[in-house]
């Protein structure tokens, strides 16, 4: 009876492999989606655009298609989309995910429901905002890099190592939507000139309150913020001006420095009236990348500080104006207070409390290196 | 059957041996004169040495007097003269490579040895060469087998024990083992299963492994095949026991363990960081046979997002004509990677490498142009081919080959988790077979750290100071002094 | 039934047996499980709080079998209350082991479909899976043991795989620590003991181990000790990755962190993640069928368990097959592990004191037989 039992398993089995594949989903079958764009039109509806890289041969360059489809959801349009390509569209290889600036001012979360829903989706690509429709700002032609998706991808991990913009993806902004007490930056891509060509640059960070765009500073002004919450990754570099008596030759006018450590201290203060004071402490180590006027001794390190020290406690205030004034709790001062002062937080609402406190930022920049020469 | 004695009239022997030989034509017969009585010499001209016979026998008979009768006997100068009364067991022994000497009105005869051996001299095994060490192999001749073993282990404890197999053929086999460190349960388990062997032939010790194993369906081998005598001394020592068997240079040993397959006396030769890291890599050779190929199949045709995104491109457009789906691309390749090996090994060695050439290179890249396979395809097949060759044992060399097409199938149609099916299958199974009592995947399962010293990698000589437990030896130790030998 | 020494495994065997059956379809949900019935962010405490509640269950175990040294659970039973309401026992956990097979098989097969597999027929890999329990169970209990150590090396994979969250942890996720109050999490606690029931297989392999009885105790408790860290690793790795507010929405967080993260050799890890987890499913699909198969061998008095497992493996399979919808299972699974309770702390917290206050003499005669 076991043999019996055996062999007709061994049957079933057999079957199981020759009718299986019942989920197959063969990689030449698909069209994989590289970067998609999600813009809105005058109707009000969505309007996404996706890349399609098609490589005929491994020795060729790949050839990139563009289709675009409308709709009232994003799988909508991005059915419709399919209707327009050959074979199956696949998203689960997306390595940039760019966003209208409008959009992300309405809901940012509401974009990307569906990456969090599906089991397949690429939750390690990178998202941006841009302040053109983000059709056209994949639509640009780049001398060299055929791949919109390879240099979108580069172009923002190129950010991130200068610590402009915070290493994200869309899994890592996720608990922070949905954190009451953390908020985030996203890169903001324009698009602009370089030689005489058109070119998508880096403009700026956007600033996030919740799932909601409500901001932005410039690159100069994001590096401070991260540096302010305690972000650098491998390279920060600020420009200050330091003469006071205007050269000719501008570039004596101004010091390159670059942030060789740093260390940062958050004090969050709650009285028992549940007053929340924060102090904001950045120690910044530099090594200076330019200085023509040269000859550096000690006097003049020390009065390079002073004036370093001055610009960048102004940069750093800026920065956290706007940063309170868009109500985006970056520092995770919110986290902070919800930590270890819950007591006192009581049940006031958090957001209507942060852009008003008081955030003492203290800046203190000294000069450790000065390259090769002095 | 009845018994007749030594019949004392010459011609009655002749004729009796004639016919119970069924008048075979080499059977012939020699006469002479001793002391003036009549006798012959019988014997089958195909068997033995005639140069042999001369000098052991008809010479000494001309050389001095013909005094006593009782004396024949001390002319034959062979190591073992043997006086036989019985008729038929003088004919079972002229069988055997013997010749027989009768004397008119004696009723006994004399048989001694004038076998002709022909043998190969002791060479390196073709299918077991190594870059240093010990360059000899067995060859066909049990007795020089066993005295290439016999050299290398001077000790009375060395064991020989020999048993007749085959009803029709009576091959000697020698079943070798140390007294003193073997297992006297295994040794009795193996002593008994090969007495109850009741085969008309012996054809190959593949067969004798068959009927000596515990799981003859299982794809692994669980008997080391080698024809190295440093290899089976080493064995020994462990251990295990050896079977030898006539006219076959392959000895076999057990009880043996998955991992015995992966060593090589080569690691002993090198260093023991170089030892461990060929043996590591033999391990991961292991891995990629068998799991290469399926996982390629499970990615392109279900998981392909875990393609890191610079390299799905050149995938996507290496597929992206083939016609058929990976499972046939991979079958097709995988089979035509058999044929060659198949064919190479049959067909003399110059063409053998030309069929490889052929094969490898103008199928490969013609398949590729065809649009049959795709390129990637090829690579993978290739890396599995060579990884399944790296393995020291042919026999599990071969077992690899067969494990693989299971995974390739699980995999098209279940993807990963088709995998991860067939190596929890895999790994059931070489947890439940069991070698002569001892566990076949042992170190790894049942765990036993001491052990991995000398499977996993290959530890520093002064730190193997065990045996191996799997083979439960009598003398756990192998060296005498367990901390601090280094005296200088 | 008397023990032979064939059937003894040995103690890290033992350690092993309980990590793979405690650690199992569980290990997918447990944070968001935990997080959900109240703990919130305090769901490792819960976790710690089972780990010690286990540790006491699993000393009432030790004292339970010392008092029948030489007899298994089943035989134990009938030894206490009689053959008749002794047998009706065994059934009733023979019976329970099946239930919970056929839930491993389910939710087993729930969270495939969702992740990985929509379309295949859940026929086909319960079917595989059931190959797989029945070809390992009808070799000895050394064999399994044999086994589950051996695939205890994935258990390290899972902790490797986790390692890329640690810069996007947030400590003060979990902060103030205890601020969901005792009750809820206690509340977690009874969920958490819910997901790593399991320990129950402690209670049936304590003769069956060789060892002093302070070698096994000791045993059982480091299975206890690492599977509790274990888990309160996953869940507190959970807790700091997602904010609160995004566990909530997330109910196979353990999976879920792993998407986000890129290898160099491979994009997506979570696939690779699901695979090695069936390894984790079948072991403790593995443990139940056999506690269940020998059970059924013990009412008819089958000499040896194999006989007996194509029965569990077939009635596990045919039950699992019963169509459900997601709501469905969550109902199914809670009343299974529900009724858990009674068979696994229930019945022998009860069958101690009965001992302890009407047949405290048999106990002695019997130790006694047995030295």
């Amino acid at each position: 009876m076991l043999t019996k039992v055996g062999s007709s398993i061994v049957i079933l089995l057999a079957t199981m492999i020759i009718s299986g594949c019942w989920d197959q989903y063969l990689i030449k079958d698909v069209n994989l989606i590289f970067t998609a764009g999600i813009d809105r039109n005058e109707e009000g509806k969505f309007f996404t655009s996706v890349t399609i890289p098609e490589q005929e041969t491994n020795t060729e360059a790949p050839i990139v298609r563009m289709a675009t489809g409308i709709g009232n959801t994003l799988r909508e349009s991005r059915n419709n989309i399919d209707n327009t390509v050959d074979g199956i569209l696949d998203s689960s290889k997306i390595r940039v995910l760019l966003v209208e600036s409008i959009l992300a001012e309405e809901d940012l979360y509401a974009m990307l429901d569906l990456y969090y829903r599906d089991p397949r989706a690429p939750l390690n690509a990178k998202i941006a905002i841009t302040e053109v429709k983000a059709h056209d700002a994949l639509d640009i032609d780049i001398e060299g890099q055929t791949l919109i998706s390879d240099y979108y991808s580069k172009l923002i991990e190129g950010a991130e190592k200068r610590s402009i913009i915070p290493k994200m993806n869309i899994q890592y902004i996720c608990p922070l939507m949905v954190d009451p007490g953390r908020d985030f930056m996203l890169p903001i891509i324009s698009i602009g000139t370089s030689n005489e060509k058109e070119v998508a640059l880096i403009s700026g960070a956007a600033l996030f309150h919740g799932k909601i765009m409500t901001g932005k500073i410039s690159t100069r002004e994001s590096v401070m913020a991260n540096l302010l919450n305690n972000i650098m990754y491998e390279d920060a570099q600020f420009t200050v001006e330091i003469a006071e008596k205007e050269e000719i030759m501008n570039a004596l006018n101004y010091i390159t420095v670059q942030v060789e450590e740093f260390d940062r201290m958050l004090h969050v203060k709650v009285n028992k009236e549940g007053e929340i004071e924060v102090d904001l402490d950045v120690n910044l180590y530099f090594n200076v990348a330019e200085f023509p006027p040269d000859s550096l001794d000690e006097a003049k390190i020390a009065d390079l500080n002073k004036k370093i020290t001055k610009e960048l406690s102004d940069l750093a205030t800026t920065v956290v104006e706007k940063i309170q004034a868009a109500n985006c709790d970056y520092f995770g001062v919110g986290r902070e207070v919800m930590a270890y002062h819950k007591q006192q937080l009581k049940d006031r609402d958090w957001n209507e409390i942060y852009p008003n406190i008081p955030i003492e930022v203290t800046v203190k920049a000294e000069i450790i290196q000065h390259g090769i020469i002095n | 059957m009845n018994s007749f004695f030594v019949f004392k009239k010459l011609n009655a022997n002749y004729i009796y041996i004639r016919e119970d030989s069924h008048y075979t034509d080499d059977l012939k017969k020699r006469e002479f004169t001793w002391n003036g009585r009549r006798g012959i010499c019988l014997f089958l001209e195909t068997i033995i040495d005639e140069e042999k016979l001369e000098k052991t026998f008809f010479s000494n008979l001309e050389t001095d007097s013909q005094s006593e009768e009782s004396e024949l006997k001390k002319k034959i100068s062979a190591t073992e003269v043997s006086e036989i009364q019985h008729i038929n067991q003088v004919s079972n022994e002229l069988h055997k490579g013997m010749a027989a000497v009768f004397l008119e009105e004696k009723s006994e005869a004399y048989v001694f040895d004038v076998k002709k051996t022909t043998e190969r001299s002791v060479q390196e095994p073709e299918n077991e060469k190594i870059v240093r060490g010990s360059h000899d192999g067995f060859v066909e001749t049990l007795m020089t087998n066993l005295q290439l073993l016999r050299r290398r282990i001077e000790v009375q404890d060395l064991v020989i024990k020999y048993h007749a197999v085959g009803t029709e053929t009576k091959t000697r086999i020698a079943l070798v083992y140390l007294a003193s460190i073997a297992n006297p349960t295994i040794v009795k388990e193996v002593e008994e299963k090969v007495k109850s062997i009741s085969i008309d032939m012996v054809f190959s010790p593949g067969a004798i492994e068959e009927f000596l194993e515990n799981d003859t369906i299982s794809p692994f081998p669980q008997m080391l095949n080698t024809e190295r005598p440093d290899r089976v001394m080493a064995n020994l020592i462990d251990g295990r026991i050896a079977i030898l068997t006539d006219g076959d240079p392959t000895a076999l040993v057990c009880p043996s363990s998955f991992f015995t397959f992966y060593q090589s006396p080569d690691d002993y030769n090198s260093r023991f960081l170089v030892g461990t890291f060929y043996r590591l890599l033999r391990m991961v050779s292991f891995l990629i046979a068998i799991f290469v190929p399926a996982i390629y199949i499970a990615t392109v045709s279900f998981h392909f997002e875990v393609i890191p995104a610079d390299l799905v491109l050149p995938v996507k457009s290496s597929v992206e004509r083939i016609p058929y789906p990976p499972i046939v691309e991979a079958i097709l390749m995988e089979l035509t990677i058999e044929l060659i090996r198949e064919a190479g090994i049959r067909l003399p060695s110059p063409i053998g490498q030309t069929i490889g050439i052929v094969g490898g290179l103008v199928i490969g890249d013609a398949v590729v142009q065809a649009g049959l396979v795709s390129n990637i395809m090829i690579i993978v097949v290739a890396i599995t081919a060579i990884a399944s060759f790296v393995v020291p044992s042919f026999e599990m060399s071969s077992a690899l080959r067969v494990i693989r097409f299971p995974f390739m199938f699980f995999a098209a149609s279940f993807g990963y988790f088709g995998i991860m099916f067939c190596f929890t299958l895999l790994l059931i199974h070489l947890c439940r077979l069991e070698s002569f009592g001892s566990p076949y995947f042992s170190p790894l399962a049942p765990l036993t750290w001491q052990d991995l010293k000398d499977s996993v990698i290959r530890a520093p000589m002064k730190k193997m100071n065990e045996r191996p437990k799997a083979t439960l030896p009598r003398k756990k130790f192998r060296q005498a002094i367990r901390k601090g030998r280094r005296k200088w | 039934m008397v023990t032979n020494n064939k059937e003894l495994i040995s103690p890290l065997q033992f350690i092993f047996i309980i990590i793979q059956t405690q650690i199992g379809v569980g290990i997918l949900s447990l944070p968001y499980m935990i997080y959900e019935s109240g703990a919130k962010t305090d769901a490792w405490i819960s976790m710690l709080l089972v780990g010690g509640i286990i540790q006491l269950i699993i000393l009432l175990y030790w004292v339970l079998t010392n008092w029948f040294p030489t007899s298994p659970f089943y035989g134990l039973l009938s030894k206490v209350y009689g053959k008749l309401f002794g047998r009706a026992l065994t059934i009733g956990y023979t019976v329970y082991f099946i239930f919970v097979s056929s839930l491993v098989l389910i939710l087993f097969n729930f969270v495939i479909e969702i992740w990985a597999f929509p379309r295949t027929p859940s026929w086909a890999f319960n079917l595989m899976m059931c190959i797989l329990a029945y070809y390992l169970v009808v070799d000895k209990l050394r064999v399994i043991g044999r086994f589950h150590t051996l695939v205890s090396v994935l258990l390290l994979t899972i902790i490797f795989l986790t390692l890329p969250a640690y810069p996007y942890m947030d400590i003060r996720y979990i902060m103030p620590i205890g601020d969901s109050g005792i009750l809820n999490i206690v509340k977690g606690g009874k969920e958490a003991l819910l997901s790593i029931l399991g320990f129950e297989v402690i209670l049936f392999l304590f003769p069956f181990v060789e060892g002093s009885k302070k070698k096994k105790l000791a045993a059982a408790s480091i299975a206890n000790v690492i599977v509790t860290v274990f888990y309160t690793y996953l869940t507190l790795i959970c807790l700091l990755f997602f904010s609160p507010e995004e566990i909530k929405l997330i109910p196979e967080p353990v999976l879920y962190l792993l998407k986000a993260f890129t290898f160099p050799v491979l994009e997506r890890v979570d696939i690779v993640f699901l695979a090695i987890w069936i390894m984790s499913v079948v072991t403790s699909l593995m443990s139940y069928v056999y506690l269940a198969s020998v059970g059924l061998a013990d009412v008819f008095s089958v000499k040896h368990h194999k006989k007996t497992v194509p029965f569990i493996i077939g009635s596990s399979f045919v039950i699992a097959l019963i169509p459900r919808n997601s709501i469905s299972i969550a109902s199914w699974s809670e009343i299974i592990t529900n009724i858990g309770l009674i068979f696994v702390i229930g019945i022998p917290v009860l069958t101690v004191l009965y001992i302890c206050i009407f047949k405290r003499e048999k106990v002695d005669q019997d130790a006694n037989k047995s030295r």
